[in-house]
């Protein structure tokens, strides 16, 4: 790596870490209402209601095996980028087109975790809400990489401004460059996140030993 | 009897359409009467037709309406058009034949007698840098792009690739933003676009893409004359271009460029069957085959889209034409083969390293962990940019190595589940010896893969989840054929559907399978019991 490109990823860091921040609100948002539809859903199945609780078991598979990659492709093809509202122009920005897809395959995986939770909580098993939340945290990093799917439907996260400065500079060697220091970005935020789990997982341990 | 009364028939209407041949044309009449032909272009259009230094239409459009008088036997008659008033100067009868860049759609159809086969088709293409490392419309999602203001193309090109656009004013506002990199491309009407590229100073950059959403341009008489004398000379006018190679050599006088739409037709028209004759000619009904048409104008015809989907007001395009019904297949191929060799590649991987990680002394399977950690926590679509644009672009520039696409994704895909599988087959084999110490290592890692299995298969189905990315490397797979078929039909609604749906079942029938991988190999294990 020579001096300009060090130096040129160093002015683009800025704008870059930017981005990273959309990815990191766009999973949180993901994660938010994916959890909270996610727990209706396990709700609904253990429910009294046996109506319901095949519905929502259905629903559940339905959202645990679609891939968000093809859901965010449908999304942003089917609603439109912006629909007239009793004479007002609503545009619908695409990073929430971005946290909706994502926010389904959470709706599955929650469901399952929150069904798992409430049958360990009836047998009196301390440690399921720890693992609960260990289960969950994983997770978060899974949608935050996929995060990165959404430059393709324009939102303008780490990877689509990674994509703008390769446009600016037109220099293979910096394309190389810069989507290497982008993927470090992922692998940091990851490891951050799996150090952070790995304290709190020993304070458990310690915690119920 | 009935033989004989088909005959009849035949020999009837062999009378009766000789009989009206000379007259079921009024507007011929008129034309042969009048002694001359008028036909209407447009006069703002170069090189299509427009006025020269002296104040004379010329151009494209008005050689091949002087070719037209000359089969006629009459003289030519120019008159002006605009794109609003033509067909209604067509059907008020104050000119004969519309040849004026007029592009095929369902509404013209009805309006007016649109002549087939087209004669031309334009579409749009994407001006880059001579730089860019772009290969394919699909690297195009969600990217940011320089469009024209006002232009028909812009709203469907936004839609269909996501773009984020930049619109500006003219040509040199593109340039400029184009050479500052504001944007990737410079999508515009291919026909303007290859005339500006044979400008000095547009050298530095290049239209490499085939042109997509194309519009067949067609010749047109008054809606009445269409099956008449007149519409099937018209018609027969332009198949007989298109086997001369009249438009070609017209492209090249008017230096347009050649295009791939008028050289298909020149092979097309002029492809014969081992019998020596034409495949493509008229038929006894004097229609044309459907498969000689342009697809965008079988598109338009709504007795081809006929069948069972349409009736619900569906259009889904491999239900009524071969060439999207073989895209789609072969889409579908790629995804499973794409998903198949890289869970083989996955589990290979994760033996390998799993093994590794277990059996390494303990600084090295520290470090072994942590390249394994690389591979599973960065995002597999920026794997595939990193390996196919960056290393990819890198080893074509200074070794002249071109990547192959599927390969690069089997790799990142073996890798990025190959990884985690890893880090679960170790972890399992030091549970294993945990409880079991005094087992051989094959029954270490018999058992060790059993309980991994799970999550195991798990990794597997997230492949199947994760193959669609390939498309952003411009592999032909599932979403890139859907795509394709979006861009040339626009039945949005439908593909996405069709994809959704695919993908669901897909995924299902991935996890069905492995569960019964898994049932089987545990029975085939309690059999291996009993016989030792």
């Amino acid at each position: 790596m020579n001096t300009t490109i060090y130096t040129e990823i160093l002015t683009w860091t800025p704008t870059l870490l930017n981005g990273f921040g959309l990815n990191i609100a766009i999973s949180l948002v993901a994660m938010t209402f994916g959890t909270l539809i996610g727990w209706m859903l396990a709700s609904g199945r253990h429910g009294s209601s046996r109506c319901i609780g095949i519905s929502c078991n259905l629903a559940t598979g339905l959202f645990r095996n679609i891939p968000s990659f093809v859901l965010m492709f449908y999304i942003a093809f089917i609603i439109p980028i912006e629909f007239e509202w009793q004479d007002h122009v609503i545009q619908f920005p695409a990073w929430i087109k971005a946290s909706i897809a994502l926010a389904v395959p959470v709706i599955g995986f929650t469901s399952d975790q929150f069904l798992y939770l409430r049958s360990s909580h009836k047998q009196n098993n301390t440690v399921a809400l720890p693992m609960f939340f260990i289960a969950w945290t994983q997770y978060l990093v899974i949608i935050l990489m996929a995060s990165s799917t959404a430059s393709v439907i324009g939102v303008h996260e780490i990877v689509g401004r990674a994509n703008t400065a390769i446009e600016v500079l037109r220099d293979p060697e910096f394309m190389l460059w810069i989507y290497l220091y982008v993927a470090a970005w992922f692998l940091l935020a990851a490891m951050a996140i799996n150090v952070i789990l790995k304290l709190i997982s020993h304070r458990i341990h310690q915690h119920y030993s | 009897m009935i033989i004989r009364f088909s005959h009849l028939l035949i020999l009837f209407s062999f009378f009766f359409t000789n009989a009206l041949a000379a007259s079921d044309s009024p507007r011929l009449d008129l034309i042969k009467s009048r002694g001359a032909v008028i036909v209407g272009v447009k006069n703002d259009y170069p090189p299509w037709a427009y006025y020269d230094a002296s104040g004379n239409l010329v151009g494209l459009e008005v050689d091949l309406a002087q070719d037209i008088a000359d089969r006629l036997g009459v003289s030519l008659k120019l008159q002006a058009v605009t794109s609003s008033n033509r067909i209604s100067q067509l059907e008020q009868g104050s000119i004969d034949i519309i040849i004026a860049t007029m592009g095929d759609t369902a509404k013209r159809r009805q309006q007016t007698g649109i002549i087939e086969p087209s004669y031309y088709s334009s579409g749009a293409t994407i001006l880059i840098h001579k730089k860019s490392p772009l290969k394919s419309w699909a690297e195009l999602y969600g990217k940011s792009v320089c469009l024209t203001k006002n232009t028909y193309l812009n709203r469907d090109l936004i839609e269909r690739f996501l773009l984020k656009p930049q619109k500006y004013e003219g040509t040199l506002d593109n340039m400029a933003a184009l050479q500052f990199g504001k944007c990737s491309g410079w999508i515009y009407d291919d026909t303007a676009l290859t005339r500006l590229l044979q400008e000095p100073r547009w050298q530095d950059f290049k239209a490499p893409l085939d042109s997509i959403m194309l519009i067949p341009w067609t010749l047109a008489v008054k809606k009445s004359e269409k099956d008449s004398t007149l519409g099937l000379l018209v018609s027969d006018a332009v198949i007989d271009w298109h086997r001369t190679g009249k438009i070609l050599a017209l492209e090249e006088k008017w230096k347009i460029g050649e295009s791939k739409f008028i050289l298909d037709q020149n092979k097309k028209w002029n492809k014969k069957d081992e019998k020596g004759s034409f495949v493509c000619q008229r038929l006894a009904d004097n229609s044309l085959p459907a498969n000689c048409l342009s697809k965008k104008s079988i598109g338009a015809t709504a007795e081809i889209k006929s069948n069972i989907l349409s009736q619900w007001g569906i259009d889904f395009p491999p239900a009524y034409d071969n060439y999207s019904l073989h895209l789609l297949l072969n889409g579908i191929y790629i995804t499973l083969l794409l998903s198949v060799v890289s869970i083989i590649g996955s589990l290979l991987f994760g033996i390998f390293s799993g093994i590794g990680l277990y059996k390494l002394p303990a600084p090295l399977a520290w470090v072994a962990s942590r390249v394994n950690d690389i591979f599973r926590m960065t995002p597999p679509l920026l794997n595939l940019y990193i390996i196919f644009f960056g290393l990819g672009g890198l080893a074509s520039l200074h070794y002249g190595i071109q990547f192959n696409a599927i390969v690069v994704a089997t790799v990142v895909f073996s890798l990025y589940a190959g990884a985690s599988n890893g880090a679960l087959l170790c972890q399992a084999l030091h549970a294993a010896k945990k409880y079991h110490p005094e087992d051989s290592s094959r029954q270490l890692f018999a058992s060790a893969f059993q309980h991994a299995y799970e999550g195991i298969n798990a990794n597997a189905v997230n492949i199947v989840k994760a193959v669609g990315l390939a498309s952003m490397i411009a592999v032909p797979e599932l979403i890139s054929s859907s795509n394709q078929i979006i861009a040339e039909y626009g039945s949005k609604l439908e593909m996405m559907t069709f994809l959704l749906v695919f993908y669901f079942i897909i995924v299902y029938a991935f996890i069905f399978l492995l569960n019964r991988l898994q049932r089987w190999v545990g029975k085939n294990k309690e059999s291996d019991g009993e016989l030792v």
